[in-house]
């Protein structure tokens, strides 16, 4: 067959089969409707996410203060993911957690109506005092909805070997295991009013009881509660954590009991 | 009003610029991503994911001129994504339903229908990058060197794949004929 003849063939057929597509004004609204909201959300995760990061990653480090003393090894942990390498089906993600480490607990639902979201593989880096890096662990972050609630994430460690300083609650299981439970206050402030920020009355206490965690970079001043339970089983530090104070100690510790004691 | 004025307004952040750009590139993104992916859910989810992308990227952009280029290289990262996540290809003969000639339907007609749909599965059947490549060149009527930077390879590696994807096409339009196709080539 002739070249010339083949291309227009195939310009034809491509131009044809096109019309199976009707890109007409409800197609055309529908895309854009979905593409505003993903641009809501996504703008919306930015600004959340990196105070959900500073937020857990302060509860890492309340965990990982007694290791680093301890083995002198581990100064500090970093750790990245990201969203596009979401997994949305449950057996899939408890795979991939398997994957990467099978000891580590997972559960589907909590029987509080807690439901599996989503899962994403985050990349753990333990430094030492020069910034190098002397671990790794990969484990995947487990996400938690329920509707009309503040979502519940999951999220375990090797690198860190230490629980919550000053709890606000402890449960104490029947196999020894602690659970603790603490409640911070997070306050974000802009970059200007770093050395020029003076604590509240009430911060003072909380700094104190090491209850409060300040960060710097934020547009505007922003005060967010959270609420965290670690523990320790089998090596692994598990941290179950909330961008909320919406929940109970008892209620996010009876979660806590319920992914410890499965076996 | 002018696309590239419109994009130097939506990487300042316009949002209204930004559906301007929306409505311009749309329908016919739509039907890029439809006869890459082989699948109208599919396409929607790759324009989709590919504007929100532009959005929020939109200050890597250097060149508001270079748009349609960034556009198509975004639209094809995102299509062979969302096709590798299904892991198989839908086969082609999902894509299209019972087309029975209607009544009364010149003849040639039907064989012109029938020999689109030979083509078009034959696309379909091609490897992925080398169907954007054949989407690209003769539906989109971008040139070698637009491909080359939508799809991130070299203009020769454009070239190739649009050679090799035309000389699978006439194999398998001739394995057709000589399996006793309608001669098709006659009428046309």
């Amino acid at each position: 067959m002739d070249d010339f003849v083949l291309e227009k063939k195939i310009k034809a057929a491509l131009a044809k089969k096109s019309e199976d597509v009707h890109a007409d004004g409800l197609a055309a609204l529908r895309i854009r409707t979905r593409v505003n909201q993903r641009i809501k959300e996504e703008t919306g995760m930015k600004k959340r996410n990196w105070k959900q990061i500073i937020i857990a990653t302060a509860a890492i480090c309340i965990l990982g203060s007694m290791s680093a003393m301890a083995l002198g090894k581990v100064k500090y942990t970093s750790s990245h993911s990201s969203r596009n390498e979401d997994i949305t089906d449950f057996a899939s993600a408890k795979s991939m957690q398997n994957s990467y480490d099978a000891s580590v607990k997972v559960i589907e639902n909590f029987s509080n109506g807690y439901a599996f979201k989503r899962a994403t593989p985050t990349y753990q880096q333990g430094h030492d005092e020069e910034h190098n890096v002397v671990d790794n662990y990969t484990a995947m972050d487990f996400t938690y909805g329920k509707e009309g609630c503040t979502d519940v994430s999951l999220s375990a460690t090797r690198i860190s070997s230490g629980t919550a300083q000053n709890p606000d609650q402890i449960l104490t299981l029947a196999d020894g295991t602690e659970l603790r439970f603490t409640r911070t206050l997070n306050k974000f402030l802009p970059p200007d009013y770093e050395g020029n920020y003076e604590l509240t009355e009430e911060e003072k206490e909380l700094e104190k009881a090491g209850k409060l965690n300040i960060a710097y970079g934020s547009s505007e001043v922003e005060t967010i509660s959270s609420e965290a339970v670690t523990w320790q089983q089998d090596g692994i530090t598990y941290c179950l954590f909330m961008m909320s104070d919406e929940m109970s100690g008892d209620e996010l510790l009876q979660m806590a009991k319920e992914l410890s004691e499965i076996k | 009003m002018e696309e590239t004025e419109l994009v130097k307004r939506m990487i300042a952040g316009d949002e209204d610029a930004f559906a301007g750009i929306m409505e311009i590139y749309q329908p016919q993104a739509l039907r890029a991503a439809y006869l890459i992916s082989g699948n109208y859910a599919d396409s929607e989810d790759i324009v989709q994911e590919t504007f929100v992308a532009c959005f929020l990227n939109r200050q890597k952009l250097r060149e508001p001129a270079a748009f349609k280029g960034w556009f198509y290289k975004t639209l094809s990262r995102n299509a062979w994504r969302i096709c590798g996540r299904k892991k198989k290809e839908q086969p082609a003969a999902e894509l299209y339903p019972e087309d029975l000639p209607a009544p009364g339907l010149l003849l040639s007609r039907v064989v012109l229908a029938e020999e689109e749909k030979v083509i078009c599965d034959a696309i379909e059947a091609l490897p992925i990058k080398q169907r954007t490549v054949i989407v690209l060149y003769y539906y989109n009527e971008m040139s070698i060197k637009e491909i080359a930077k939508a799809c991130g390879c070299l203009e020769g590696t454009v070239k190739s794949r649009l050679f090799n994807g035309k000389a699978r096409l006439k194999e398998l339009l001739s394995d057709r004929e000589e399996k006793g196709g309608t001669a098709w080539t006659i009428l046309s």
